[in-house]
This record gives structure tokens, sequence and C-alpha cells, in this order.
């Protein structure tokens, strides 16, 4: 089968010249004014635009001007069964007026930003439905240098090269514009992954992989505490030479090592950096979070705090030399991953500038660094943690605990923890929760009791879902305001004994071993409380507002309505009770942008409905202004200048609805 | 009795009940056959358990009850096929082979109280005449 593939357009002289104009400064990595070039803003990750067309005065104006769905419709026609899921995951960068995107199966197509029409798709090889099928990821990344302008992208185990121009791929690329990212090991362990690459100084770094199962690709089966270490990796972009590699578990010889008791490091594995990477161009550093070790909730046979696991790294660009770490939880038994951007962004604190490095993690901390030294900008205390009664556990006697700024989220279970909403439904929410051991943050996962009256498990806040996540933190430069969404969900933490042939982990999570085809669940596993309602108090979506000159919270309100309609609620006259998922944000000149979260991503449990764009008032958190989405939010706001007019573009996701992109301008 | 009164009753049934929608071209009163159901079950159990639990709680959407209904009811049991065969597993999408997509969707159908029968679904395009309808 041959695909006819659009050929970019060529008639705008104006792109054209754009396009030459731009390729000196891309070997900056600053985008032009109008651009986004990641995640909405820059490789700071601050999801950042100082545009400010779109404002607090003219917003009530902004209207839905296109929309595209995130398939174009010739693929369609050769792949009648080419279908897209829901959770359509491309932020489109938008360079050279074009908008870059990986697509709702994974190929990325160019289209324009100001009409959403396509320019080009790439094509998939060999043209057939297994090579065509896919998943969409985060988003693509841009590399330029004189003529010659790239588009870098994942999708399954290959990296991409393609040209900007064209959507070919570009054949002196890696083997005919692909290399394949298994790793090196005897057994050509899998990749799996949904973050896009970076590209920063002429290098392509590569996380790690997701999720690494025993062989090396996705999943993490609970049963198993042997994986393949999900290293980070430097590749060079003009040829796709593997430059170097970091090892997340540190080999024999290597620091770290000893780390790793009974000699786990021989099996151990996991630890990906699966959230969007960072990098200080000028510095020549990229920012690295890296995740937990298998297994996720146990952790008998790897005695040690585990490094480099749960840690924040900074590698040198062009070699990848470990230049700092920070561990930011020591032996993780909660699946705390450190699963967000470490967003960039200066700061002046106590009339210092210092050059920050913003890490938020899953727990709801927010921990602050130098970016050239790793030094904390507040002190990180140590302060001991409960000890883990389940045989075998070792736990770390403490964990590192900032002092600044507060936790962004919910922290810690107790009966104050529990809803109020009315005094029945408090009594019955204290009923619930005398099933579960609560305690404070780091309270160690417990054994699940079969006795009718014994615990459940530890009910842990925040839960493995995280309050922080990949959409979590957004910086304003010009304030020095940090935006922490999140959500406040709990995790029902019961070990039991595996019994299970598979198994080669003495304890695994209560219904892993359990559950099979069609026998029902029992509904605790997420701290559901009476009626359905939550266990814990609201808001369930939030955005926190943080002063990182000062490392004080500046304001928090729920994002969205939730749950506040629900029949035992309605008539109680409740504030805004914040709708759960993984929204992203995005910040111009005077304004913070906030969508609600969909109903088709990972994550996006409680979340329902029709979802909401609003734009808040970032100095205050009041709205401003909000708008219905077709549904809800699946990837990160963007916003760009296009023939002079400002545009917001969101990709959105549903179970009804499918998936695309939505744009919003100005009459 | 005879085939022409099974089918016959069973095509009543349906009727009755609502429990289907059945386009031209179907002669048994089952939309899969429970063998190729229970094979299904096998491939759910390997590739798609651990995220679409069917007694919820799980990453992905339950692919039971008001959850599966949510998103496809009314709609042709090809585009259950066409959803799964692009995007599954998330790992490695389009990798399960089209007979074993097949008997996942008969899976799900039996999952959902659609009724199975004998006659096995042979081929991807008998999807087409099979409308997912919610039970009432």
């Amino acid at each position: 089968m041959r695909i006819k593939i659009r050929k970019a357009s060529t008639g705008c002289i104006c792109v054209a010249l754009l396009w030459g104009g731009i390729a000196s400064l891309r070997a900056k990595e600053k985008p032009l004014l109008g651009e986004a070039v990641y995640f909405g803003g820059d490789k700071t990750l601050d999801r950042y635009s100082p545009l400010d067309q779109i404002n607090k005065g003219n917003i009530k104006d902004l209207k839905l001007v296109w929309e595209r769905p995130s398939l174009d419709a010739e693929y369609k026609e050769h792949f009648p069964d080419l279908t897209p899921s829901n959770y359509l995951r491309g932020t489109p960068i938008m360079i050279g007026n074009v908008l870059f995107s990986p697509d709702g199966v994974g190929l990325v197509e160019a289209f324009d930003p100001a009409t959403g029409k396509t320019r080009w798709i790439q094509k998939p090889f060999p043209a057939t439905l297994k090579e065509a099928a896919g998943e969409s990821y985060r988003t693509v990344d841009f590399w330029a240098d004189g003529k010659e302008k790239r588009i870098f992208s994942v999708r399954g185990e290959y990296l991409y090269c393609i040209d900007a121009k064209t959507g070919e791929v570009v054949n002196e690329f890696g083997e005919h514009g692909r290399i394949s990212l298994k790793r090196d090991t005897p057994d050509h362990a899998k990749y799996f992954g949904w973050n896009g690459p970076l590209v920063v100084n002429g290098v392509i770094i590569m996380g790690g992989n997701g999720g690494g199962g025993p062989e090396g690709g996705y999943g993490d089966g609970g049963l198993q505490k042997e994986a393949r270490p999900e290293d980070a990796r430097g590749f060079d972009a003009r040829t796709g030479k593997l430059l170097w590699s970091f090892h997340v578990l540190p080999q024999p010889g290597e620091p770290g090592n000893e780390t790793w008791g009974l000699d786990s490091w021989k099996y151990v594995g996991n630890m990906a950096a699966w959230a969007p990477l960072t990098a200080d161009a000028k510095l020549g550093y990229v920012y690295i979070p890296f995740s937990a070790p298998t297994n996720s909730w146990y952790g008998g046979h790897r005695p040690g705090i585990n490094l480099y696991s749960d840690s924040l790294v900074a590698l040198e660009i062009k070699t990848g030399k470990l230049m700092w770490y920070y561990q930011l939880i020591h032996h993780d038994i909660w699946e705390y991953d450190i699963a967000s951007a470490p967003v960039l962004g200066d700061i002046t604190v106590g009339g210092k500038r210092i050059h920050a490095v913003m890490q938020a993690s899953k727990n709801g901390f927010l921990y602050v660094f130098d970016r050239r030294t790793g030094k904390p900008v507040w002190p990180i205390e140590e302060r001991p943690v409960p000890k883990s009664t389940i045989p075998g556990e070792w736990t770390s006697p403490t964990q590192p605990f900032p002092t600044k700024p507060p936790a962004f989220d919910r922290q810690g279970s107790s009966e104050a923890d529990l809803i109020d909403f009315t005094p029945e439904l408090n009594a019955k929410a204290v009923e619930l929760s005398k099933q579960y051991v609560l305690g404070p943050i780091y309270t160690p996962p417990s054994l699940k009791s079969d006795a009718p009256d014994g615990k459940k498990g530890t009910l842990a806040i925040p839960g493995g879902w995280g309050a922080g996540n990949w959409n979590t933190g957004a910086f304003d430069p010009e304030t020095g305001v940090y935006y922490a969404v999140s959500r406040t969900e709990p995790g029902v933490y019961g070990m039991v004994k595996t019994d299970d042939p598979k198994a080669t982990i003495d304890y695994a999570f209560g219904e892993a071993h359990e559950h099979r085809p069609g026998e029902a669940r029992p509904d605790y596993r997420r701290g559901i409380g009476p009626a359905g309602l939550p266990l814990i108090k609201p808001p369930y979506g939030r955005i926190t507002a943080l002063d990182m000159n000062k490392g004080e919270i500046l304001w928090q309100v729920a994002n969205g309505d939730g749950i506040r309609n629900h029949p035992l609620l309605k008539d109680l006259n409740l504030p805004p009770l914040g709708s759960p998922g993984r929204p992203a944000a995005l910040v111009t000149k005077t304004l913070l942008f906030v969508p609600e979260s969909s109903d088709a991503i990972m994550g996006g449990a409680g979340v329902t409905g029709p979802s909401k764009l609003r734009a808040y008032d970032k100095a205050t958190g009041a709205v401003v202004w909000d708008t219905d989405l077709p549904a809800g939010a699946t990837g990160g706001p963007i916003t760009y200048l296009s023939g002079g007019k400002q545009y917001v573009v969101v990709p959105v996701g549903g179970k009804k609805y499918g998936s695309g992109w939505v744009a919003f301008t100005l009459p | 009795m005879t085939m022409r009164r099974l089918c016959c009753l069973g095509s009543s049934a349906i009727t009755l009940l609502g429990l289907v929608t059945l386009i031209a071209g179907a002669d048994e009163p089952g939309l899969y056959s429970k063998a190729q159901a229970k094979q299904g079950s096998a491939t759910f159990g390997e590739k798609c358990l651990s995220c679409h639990d069917p007694a919820g709680g799980s990453w992905g959407p339950s692919l039971k009850g008001d959850d599966f209904w949510e998103s496809w009811n009314g709609k042709p049991a090809r585009a259950l096929y066409s959803k799964i065969i692009s995007t599954m597993p998330q790992e490695d999408p389009g990798s399960i082979p089209e007979k074993d997509v097949i008997n996942l969707v008969s899976y799900i159908m039996q999952l959902n109280d659609l009724p199975g029968g004998d006659k096995p679904i042979q081929t991807a395009d008998e999807l087409n005449k099979i409308k997912l309808q919610k039970p009432k």
C-alpha cells in the first residue's frame, strides 16, 4: 500500500524567511517571542509565555476557532481500523509558524497554527496497520543546525528524526531515520515510555524506559523483584550515535552501588525518569528526576537507600557526567516516584539571586535547589519516620523534609482529614477509617488482615497516583511564583504474603495475586468513603501558588466544581470542591490557564462529565473566565502568536468525544 | 429441537429482552461463541487485566458494566475491535493478532451480559453486523 502524504506548504514567503531567521537562534534553545518550544514554554519547562494579547480585559471574547481530530482523515482512509486512543498526550510545539505534535497514534503531524489544517504527516514504515497503530506521546522536540531543521519524536521502541519542512525521515540519522531505543543489555531489553525526547546543545536526552518489567519493558506486575534498570541516555542529534549512558543503578565500583544490600543491584530495576526532563543549555546541565525501584511497595530484598531511585540528578549534557544529585525519598515503598518535571527558574532569596531548580514530587513536597550546585535553597532536614512492621522490610530511619516551601497538598492521614460535609457523613467516614492504619506521611505499607475487623492496610496520603505528577508545575519568571497543580487522593497499601508460583517477591500489594477477570474487587483501594464519596476532605484538585522568593504559599484554590453536585452534597451550598485528574497549567503575562482533566487518562479516576478551561488571575487565584471544552484536557495548554494573533490550544480527549486539539483566539 | 426452532427462539429472546441488535445476516442466537469468549478471557488475563480490571480500581477504564456502556453503547462491535487492535496493549499497540482481538471482543461482550452461542465470529468484518446495546 502506498500512502500519499501531503507536502509541506512552500507558498508562504514569510514562513520561509522565518525558518531561515530562527536557525541560529535554535542553537541557544530559546524561543522567539510568540513561539512555544516545549510544553508551552521553553526547556526550563516553566510553561510560561510573555504574551498578553489575551488578557483579563478581553478574555470574555475568546472563542473556539478550530478543532482538529487527533488522527488525520487521510490515515483513516488507508487504515479503516486505525483508531486513536482518547488519551491524546500530544502537547504541540509551535516553531516557525508551524505546530508539530505526536498525533493520536504517535505519528508526528505538522499543522497550521491559525487553521489547524495539515501541513504534513509522518509516514509509518512499513505502511501496515500494525506499524500505524500506536499511542500518543507527550511531545516532540526541535533541533536546527544551519539549514537543517529536524523534529525528533519517540514512538514504540524507536527514536525518529524527521525533516521539519517535509515530514520525511532524515536518512543520515541512525538506520534510515530512526534508532532503536532497546537497551544495550545482552537481552536487548525493551524500551517503553510516553515522554518525548529533549534536545539540547546537539544532544538528544532520553530519560529512560517507563515501568520496566522483568524483560525491561512496561509493566511492574507487582509480584517480581526483577527488572531492568532504566538508564538515562544521550544521543548525537546529527547521527543518532549513542554518546553516553548514565547508570540509574550504580554498577560495582561506581559510587552508590553499596546502597543496594543483599546484592540486589544484580536484578533490581525500573527507576525510569518518565516525567519530562529540563535543561539549562547555558550551564550545560540536564535535570533528570528518577522514579521508584522494583518493587514499588516492598523492598525487603533491597535494604539500603537505593541510589539513584527517587533522586534528582544533574548531568553534563555533552558527557552524561554526574554533576550533582539529591535523593528526595530513601528506599521508596510508596511508589512516590519523582514524577514531575524539574522546573528551572531564577528566584531571589534573602537578596541573593539564585538559579534554581524546583522539583515537585508525588508526595506533595516541592524541593528547591541551586541548580548549579545541588545545594538546597532552604534546609532539607532528615527527620525520623515510622518503621515498617512487614517481616523482612527495611525502612529508612529518616526521610528528607523540606523546611520551605510548605507542602502543596494534603500529607498524612488522621481523623482530622476525613470528610465532614455533614455530621452523619463524618461519622461514617470515621467508622470506615478504622479499617486502615492511619499516620503521618511516610507511614509504611502494612499487612492486610483477613479478619473481618482486621486492618486492610495503610491509608497513605498522598497515594501512589500522587499529589504531584507529570502535569505539576509552572513558573512565572517575572514574579518568581511556582504554580503546583495537584490532586488529593489517598492510596491503600495492604500487603499480603505472596503465594503465586510466579512471584519472586515475599510480599505484594493486597490484590496483586488475588484478582481474576470478572471478580469483584473491594472498593477500598483508593480510600473510597461513604456513599461512594471520597474519604478525605477536599479540594480534590487544586492549584497552589508558591512565592519562591519567600518559600511561602500565596494562595490555594480548588480547580473546578468536582463532586459539588453529588446528591448528598448539592443542597449544602458548598464551594468548588476541585476536580481530580492531571491538568497542566499555562502562565501568561497576567493569566494562569488551567483546564480540567479528562476521563480518558490514566490517573483520571473520579473525573466525570464535561470539562472546563479556566483562566485565573495569576496574582490572586480568582477565576476571570471559563468555557466548556468538548472533552477534558489530556495534555498541556499552549499559547503562541500566528499572523499577529494570540492563540490558546489544548489537547483534549474523552470517552464520548474521541480526541483532538482545540484552538481559541479573539475575534 | 431443530436449528430453525433454535434460531426462532433465539431471535425472539433477543427481541423481547432488548439485549442486542442484530443487523441483517446473522442467523445464530449468540453473537459470538462461548468457546472464543473463553479464549478471549485467557488473552484478557494476559494482556489487559492489569489495566482494565472488570472489577474496577485499575489504571484504565473497566470494561464491564456502566464504565463500558458509557463508551460503547450503541456502537458496532467493529469499533471496539478497531480500538483494541489500534491501541492495545499500550506498550505495544498493534501487536495482538486479529483472531485474538476477535476473541477479546467476544469476551468483553460476555462480560457485559451479551449472549454467546456456538457459532464463532470468524472475521473482523462480521463484527460490523453486531451493535453493542446495553441490556435493559
